[in-house]
């Protein structure tokens, strides 16, 4: 009896490991998700050292420097210097380390709530639980994010804890509506109905049946959705409405040097470069999840 | 009826692949196969051995880019049809070769009315036949005078209706309307009635086979059930993991079929009179990567002998248009 | 069911959402901040100020007779005072409203017909130059945000190339149109003024540019893969079997069922649209209403913030119904349909 038992973990082991290289081999037949992985790779490399990897690590901060300020882009400052002489390459990178973390405590916190209502009304479809959060999610979806984000931290002091709460706040229905359409999809799938049929009870179903099939979506979502986050937090912080100077924010960095355009393109130019450099490789990134995990017919 | 001997379709040495993660499936493989004017073709053989893939390559719409014809020749008309152009492939499209779809459904654009899709197809006909362009009035009259011909009654209703707001089998007639519009010399049929209801798959068969004995259209139907071929084809192929093993007249096939493959076929049919349950065949249909070598047949059959692992059967001519693609032609 | 139905259902069901955002914004502009106008004004504002319009705003009030209240105005066109200017707000909204309108009118313009444009031609020749090129620039256009577009096309187009102006929505030297609709391109054309309607366009064009970039790449990829994946559908496939021309396959037969996930998505990139509208506004000194409600969100001008993402809001709502009737009438599966679906 022992034996079977190890003999059909064997085989589900094998298949795990078969279903991994299959989709390596997807993943990897498409040289753009490669690319995008590298960016990711590097970016994250440089947002968790940068302390340690960035050429003037004191520079992240509130650091004057005038003889060095506006040096165009040369050997010692591959980016060039600010306004007050600060290294751009090293706020740059701190940029990263920060947008980074934005993205992921916001991604973080919207995406769990999002995924269990999207989850209940899913199940509970064609109910009044479900008639419910569908509702309010579609008064969240009704309005662009970006606005109602910059609605909230008009209420709040401006600085980047609140503009991500504001951020947060926005983002969850959306995962609401993936899930729930997934969701309700696969309540008429037969093997949910089976599970009903042999007295699971709901929960189980939730959490063991649909979510599994949900999760490949889900963090396709989630990848791209970083990108966004970051987008939307570098729109907000040009705004005034983020993270406020000297904090290495990308956004900030780009609305301070607008003003020295075009004779110091850099200062403004870096930065936003570097916010379409990380953006780029997250979507390649998950562009190329999105392929992978989509059904190949012959 | 048929006008003359002359082939109308011939193909030979077939050979189509599709490119996958797995690999090339090599689904076709040395497929021979021809139809005469007039004459009415049946292909049988399971699901997954190639049949509708020859269907496409014949129409030349096989999905690109994963699928592609690597050898072989289909010679239309005197025409290679792998071989030609995309201009003179459409030349040949609608006119002289049609088509019947197995799953009505995916075959009508659910976004445009049976009436926009009809009356299309009805202009083109006409514009590549003799440059005419009809009036509104001839192609209503047309497309009403079609769909009644596809035993749809209200047609006049159904033009405008979209392809959602019909049931299966109206859908199918419409499809086989929308093929008999233009009188073409060859019409090619999967598995038309495979997507509906037994009763509504003998109505679409006896419907088809009508209108193709009334315009003495040469057809090739593809099959995998055998009943439906005996009644009205005038030869059958049968067909096994992409390869033709055997050819004959349609009774002939029923009465002294040769070849192991066909023998397990007919046994597995189960009979209202006599004999218990119907015999399976055993083993699987092969995989397409790395098929059998020889005989693709060969790892099912119980007669099988050494020479049918190594070189590939050719036919074996046994008269009266029988061939078969076995070597234990000897046998009984 | 018919489109009429159609169109009174969504409309209902409409109500519904805008009613929810008004109270929701209601929350966030009356409700949160513990004392609006204290928070608008600054603690150095005399008392008398404050008292006096609170009395105003009904903030001595109960929330929901406050709610009620704010709702009357709104649907009467009343947004209160601005905490900031003391002007009416709805005389700032109608000054300033066009000029996104108009704004909005062109990227939409060009996000939707230039992006899907493009997506078809990317099909029609698939693997070409041409098609890698409207792929990589839609890609950049999708990974790139608008701010970053308007700073490098003033650059680019402003400085290095003078080609087009970037400030403003007229030049000094053009006598402005009369006040009709306030957008100055329909206005100079009504009043045939053509040499304003020439200079609305040449300022109108970089920022509405910028705005459209990430819409139209999106719509363009959308676009394309749509088609992509029909290609291979089996009526596509029939009806080259029944002979209809490439031609009239891949512009009409392909097109239309392609067009249906397309345009479900220009609601939302319109939504996109709009709301990065205030950076190109910025960038380009465009006096729109997203930079004025920005503003107010800096001054803490909670009246005019609730005021300007109220119309944001009824603005998007009403290019989402728009949207959804194309949809349906694309899409005859839908309209067949009775039952709420979420998905496609």
């Amino acid at each position: 009896m022992r034996s079977d038992t190890l003999d059909i973990q064997e085989g589900l082991w094998k298949k795990r490991r078969e279903n991994l290289k299959r989709a390596w081999y997807k993943f990897s037949g498409n040289y753009l998700s490669i690319i995008g992985l590298i960016i990711i790779l590097a970016v994250f490399f440089m947002a968790i050292f940068a302390p340690w990897v960035s050429p003037y690590p004191e520079h992240r901060g509130a650091f004057v420097d005038f003889g060095n300020a506006m040096r165009s882009p040369s050997s010692e400052h591959l980016l060039g210097t600010d306004a007050v002489g600060r290294d751009i390459l090293t706020r740059v990178m701190f940029g990263f380390r920060f947008s980074l973390m934005m993205a992921f405590v916001v991604i973080g916190l919207a995406a769990p709530p999002g995924i269990t209502a999207g989850l209940v009304a899913g199940y509970f479809r064609d109910t009044w639980v479900d008639t419910i959060i569908m509702r309010i999610t579609d008064v969240f979806l009704a309005v662009p994010p970006l606005i109602l984000a910059m609605a909230i931290t008009a209420v709040l002091p401006p600085n980047v804890f609140f503009a991500m709460l504001a951020v947060t706040l926005m983002w969850w229905p959306w995962y609401s509506r993936l899930v729930y359409g997934i969701a309700s999809s696969l309540q008429n799938e037969f093997f949910v109905q089976a599970a009903q049929v042999t007295g699971a009870s709901r929960p189980y179903i939730i959490f063991r049946e649909i979510l599994p099939n949900s999760i490949s979506s889900i963090f396709t979502k989630m990848t791209l959705d970083v990108g966004i986050v970051i987008i939307i937090a570098a729109s907000l912080s040009f705004v005034g409405l983020g993270a406020q100077p000297p904090t290495p924010d990308l956004g900030t960095m780009v609305s301070d040097g607008a003003k020295y355009m075009p004779d110091q393109w850099w200062v403004t130019v870096s930065p936003a470069l570097a916010i379409v450099f990380v953006v780029l490789g997250f979507n390649l990134l998950g562009d190329g999840l999105r392929d992978m995990l989509a059904v190949e017919e012959v | 009826m048929m006008s003359g001997n002359m082939k109308l379709l011939e193909i030979r040495d077939l050979c189509v692949s599709y490119n996958t993660y797995e690999g090339k499936l090599k689904v076709v493989d040395g497929l021979n196969l021809e139809v005469r004017h007039g004459e009415k073709v049946g292909l049988v053989g399971e699901t997954g051995c190639g049949k509708t893939t020859t269907m496409r390559s014949i129409l030349g719409i096989l999905p690109k880019p994963v699928g592609q014809v690597d050898s072989g020749e289909i010679i239309f008309e005197g025409k290679d049809i792998c071989r030609m152009k995309k201009k003179d492939l459409q030349k040949l499209r609608g006119i002289e070769i049609t088509a019947i779809f197995q799953n009505p459904t995916a075959a009508l654009n659910p976004v445009f009315t049976i009436g926009q899709q009809l009356y299309d197809v009805i202009k083109f006909q006409e514009w590549r036949k003799t440059g005419r362009r009809l009036s509104r009035q001839e192609l209503h009259q047309r497309a009403i005078k079609a769909l009644k011909e596809a035993a749809l009654h209200d047609p006049e209703r159904l033009l405008s209706n979209y392809p959602v707001q019909l049931s299966g089998g109206m859908k199918q007639r419409v499809c086989i309307a929308l093929a008999l519009v233009s009188d073409a010399e060859l019409l090619i049929a999967d598995e038309p009635g495979t997507a509906l209801d037994v009763t509504i798959q003998d109505q679409i068969l006896r419907l088809s086979m009508f209108m193709m004995s009334k315009r003495n259209t040469a057809t090739l139907y593809i099959e995998h059930s055998l009943g439906v071929i005996r009644e009205w084809m005038d030869r059958v192929y049968v067909m096994y993991a992409g390869r033709t093993v055997e050819v004959a007249k349609s009774a002939d096939i029923f009465k002294s079929p040769r070849h192991p493959y066909t023998r397990g076929l007919l046994e597995a049919v189960p009979k209202l009179t006599g004999g218990g349950i119907a015999q399976g065949i055993q083993g699987r249909v092969p995989e397409y990567i790395r098929p059998p070598t020889g005989c693709r047949f060969h790892p099912r059959c119980e007669y099988r002998l050494d020479i049918c692992n190594r070189d590939r059967p050719p036919f074996f001519d046994l008269g009266n248009e029988h061939k078969v693609a076995c070597y234990n032609i000897k046998r009984d | 069911m018919k489109i009429s139905t159609f169109i009174l259902r969504r409309l209902a069901l409409s109500i519904g959402v805008l009613l929810g955002l008004s109270i929701l914004i209601f929350v966030i502009s009356r409700v949160v901040p513990g004392d609006p106008v204290r928070l608008a004004l600054g603690a150095r504002a005399p008392q008398e100020v404050v008292d006096k319009i609170s009395a105003e705003m009904y903030l001595d009030r109960s929330y929901p007779v406050q709610y009620v209240m704010w709702l009357k105005g709104v649907v009467q066109g009343d947004f209160g005072t601005s905490l900031y200017t003391r002007r009416n707000v709805s005389h700032d909204v109608r000054v300033y409203l066009p000029a996104t309108l108009e704004l909005a009118f062109y990227s939409g313009l060009i996000m939707a017909f230039f992006g899907i444009f493009l997506g078809v031609l990317s099909v029609h020749k698939k693997n070409t130059w041409v098609d890698n090129l409207v792929r990589f620039i839609s890609y950049f256009g999708v990974v790139t945000p608008a701010f970053v577009f308007a700073i490098i096309f003033v650059l680019l187009f402003g400085f290095y190339m003078d080609a087009f102006p970037i400030s403003g929505r007229l030049s000094q030297h053009i006598s402005p149109p009369p006040f009709i609709t306030g957008m100055i391109t329909v206005d100079s054309l009504i009043t045939g003024n053509f040499r304003a309607f020439f200079n609305g366009l040449t300022h109108i064009f970089l920022p509405a540019l910028s705005l459209a970039m990430a819409g139209m790449s999106q719509q363009a990829r959308i676009a394309r893969s749509s088609m992509s994946d029909n290609l291979n559908k089996d009526y596509i496939l029939a009806h080259r079997a029944y002979g209809i021309s490439e031609r009239r396959i891949m512009f009409l037969y392909l097109l239309k069922p392609s067009l249906i996930p397309t345009v479900s998505i220009i609601g939302l990139d319109f939504a996109v649209m709009i709301s990065n509208a205030f950076l190109v506004e910025l960038v380009f000194n465009w006096p729109g209403i997203s930079r004025y409600g920005v503003n107010a969100i800096l001054r803490k001008d909670l009246n005019a913030m609730a005021a300007v993402v109220m119309i944001l809001g009824i603005t998007f709502v009403v290019v989402n119904i728009i949207v959804d009737v194309v949809v349906a009438y694309l899409d005859p599966r839908i309209r067949m349909r009775r039952d709420r679906s979420s998905a496609l």
